[in-house]
């Protein structure tokens, strides 16, 4: 009972004082004073052109020439995000002279941000080549794996293909086929398809589906690759997963900032159900 | 090497810090009408607020609407260091420029000392109302029912907004706000009333690019039945950073990048003679009703320098974003903020000897 009452006079102190907490209209004001106190030199956010001046002085003011290719990269993608393209070029070059161990994020940037296959290859592999026969991680990407989207961009599927077989065979060894990103095995499923072997594209798409059931994209891929074996009944099938998945998800596979480059679309999908009726 | 390192730092601290005195008490003492906050680099938004400094050491700050409550709090200066309440700015943030007091700090505010013109409210109100009011630029027509129309006498755009007349001590300000859904929000520019006769009306502030005073003529009379009715894109926000409402990934209803690719592969049409190669980018704006707008494009060569593309491809593609990619959804917030919110959008084309290989966002 007195754990009741006590509880009852807990949440009722909670109720007044969360309700008599009223705003006043110059809130925004005082607080903006709060800040301003705090914060004395003038900042904006990344892209502004406030931005831009005050990474531009601390590329000035830097010594260790890495640090500055490191601030430089800041800035570029601040650019890229606000379509600036030709800033964010000049920057990422200027940063890869500078400290030559970021070839391979601005690979990333782009291979998925700038889709320049041939500059994005180039910059990868002088990454890669910086550790030998090691699959070195870019973000939450392996360096082998950036590479062989680089080389399907370019539309050069049996190199994209080498570079997927070394990622995912090196992974499989050192965790188990089970901790393979079903992304890779998608993307080599798909390059399969390209070179016409569809029978080890659906070895990767059904890995790539136990990897990550309710992926859109792979169930798409394997209805592809049925399609292609003449296995029209279970292309169907994986059409109608891919469907369900689709609508069932209330999205498609993304990035943050970009659409997984095998994304299936809806249109893709009744595209593909009303070709086989 | 280090001297430039110390050029750089001086030339820094110059643009960084502002240029005028510290204020003292004395100068403090009157009334400051918000002018604007500088949120970038030669972009400025609304001020909407005043501050009243009186000599007892208390401060009323309010904001620039009617009878809304106001807030007062003790102030001092002491070492050329402002203290409001409990904050303690430092010494030289707040400084003046003639009439012009500047705070500056992570956004720059800027205020106004108030110069009193003693007008009637109900004099002026009643001579207003009912009539369109221009300048170059802009034209106000003031209904009876608290709308206002602003039209954008270059573009020809018109927007709905709500005015109201708000007194400051002796002194009449016309108060524009709200975007069309709602008057509670977008306050703009305080526009000061310092002359008035029957066929003009002078007003001091801010016109969005400068300050200060403005005539208005009376173009027109507004018949009683007249209701404005808004054209062209039309913000929800009308203060709107585009750098601060970035919304990368550009939402497209249904099918999303799919759909886009196969609306350009459809109406598309390569020019055989054209073999120019790079980016096409398009930004722009997406509101908070799904309605695009505001395009603004930069078209960039392989080795990424700026050039010009053929208009013929160019139109194309400006059109295609213009009139057949238009089902947008607009930006939401994150989390449990489930506003919508006008959101700056980036769609970019990527040609090789003028076909598009590769369409994102």
């Amino acid at each position: 009972m007195q754990f009741l009452i006590r509880l009852t006079l807990f949440l009722w102190f909670a109720f007044v004082s969360s309700t008599s907490q009223a705003q006043n209209p110059t809130d925004w004001l005082f607080g903006r004073f709060s800040e301003l106190a705090k914060y004395q030199f003038p900042s904006s956010g990344e892209s502004s052109q406030r931005a831009y001046r005050n990474y531009g002085f601390q590329v000035a003011m830097t010594k260790d020439s890495s640090k500055r290719g490191d601030v430089l990269t800041y800035r570029a993608l601040g650019e890229l995000k606000y379509g600036n393209y030709d800033r964010a070029f000049t920057d990422y070059e200027a940063a890869v002279k500078l400290n030559p161990r970021l070839a391979g994020e601005v690979g990333w940037r782009y291979l998925f941000l700038f889709r320049d296959y041939a500059r994005a290859l180039a910059h990868l592999q002088a990454f890669d080549d910086r550790t030998p026969n090691f699959d070195d991680p870019i973000d939450d990407y392996s360096v082998n794996y950036l590479k062989g989207r680089a080389y399907a961009g370019l539309g050069d599927h049996e190199n994209a293909l080498k570079a997927y077989n070394l990622t995912i065979s090196q992974r499989a060894t050192r965790l188990g086929m089970e901790w393979v990103d079903y992304r890779y095995l998608v993307a080599r499923g798909v390059s399969y398809l390209a070179q016409k072997q569809a029978v080890e594209g659906l070895t990767d798409f059904d890995m790539a589906i136990k990897n990550y059931p309710k992926s859109v994209m792979a169930n798409y891929h394997r209805g592809r690759a049925l399609e292609q074996l003449g296995r029209t009944d279970e292309a169907k099938t994986a059409y109608r997963d891919s469907r369900f998945f689709l609508l069932s998800n209330g999205s498609f596979e993304r990035d943050y900032y970009y659409e997984q480059p095998d994304a299936a679309y809806e249109e893709d999908i009744e595209e593909a159900l009303a070709r086989l009726k | 090497m280090v001297i430039i390192r110390v050029l750089t730092a001086i030339l820094w601290l110059q643009t960084i810090m502002g240029y005028g005195q510290s204020v003292t008490t004395a100068q403090l003492v009157g009334t400051w009408i918000g002018e604007s906050v500088e949120v970038d680099l030669n972009t400025v938004i609304p001020l909407p607020y005043r501050l009243t400094f009186r000599p007892d050491s208390s401060v009323q700050m309010a904001v620039m609407a009617n009878g809304l409550a106001t807030r007062t709090v003790r102030w001092q200066t002491k070492d050329r260091a402002v203290q409001i309440d409990t904050i303690k700015f430092n010494p030289a943030q707040w400084t003046l420029k003639g009439n012009q007091l500047l705070i500056n700090g992570w956004t720059p505010l800027r205020f106004r000392k108030l110069t009193n013109v003693s007008l009637d409210s109900a004099v002026v109100g009643k001579s207003i109302v009912g009539h369109t009011w221009s300048s170059d630029s802009l034209s106000y027509s003031l209904f009876e029912n608290g709308s206002v129309c602003l039209k954008n006498e270059k573009t020809g755009n018109t927007a709905l907004h709500y005015w109201h007349l708000v007194p400051v001590e002796a002194s009449l300000f016309v108060i524009i706000k709200g975007p069309q859904e709602g008057e509670d929000r977008n306050t703009h520019y305080p526009l000061q009333i310092t002359k008035i006769n029957s066929n003009s009306l002078t007003v001091q502030g801010w016109n969005g690019q400068r300050w200060g005073d403005f005539t208005l003529v009376r173009t027109g009379d507004l018949k009683p039945e007249q209701r404005c009715v808004p054209s062209g894109f039309q913000l929800c926000n009308t203060f709107l950073v585009p750098t601060e409402a970035k919304y990368m990934y550009a939402e497209f209803k249904r099918g999303r990048l799919g759909t886009i690719r196969r609306i350009v592969a459809r109406e598309f049409q390569p020019v055989a003679e054209v073999k120019q190669s790079g980016l096409v980018r398009f930004r722009f704006v997406v509101n908070c009703q799904g309605k695009a707008g505001m395009f603004e494009m930069l078209t960039v060569d392989e080795n990424y320098e700026r050039c010009q593309f053929d208009p013929r491809i160019t139109n194309q593609l400006r059109r295609i974003c213009q009139e057949k990619i238009t089902d947008w959804e607009p930006g939401k917030g994150t989390g449990t903020d489930k506003t919508l919110y006008d959101t700056s959008c980036l769609l970019t084309f990527r040609l090789k000897n003028g076909q598009i290989t590769d369409i994102f966002p």
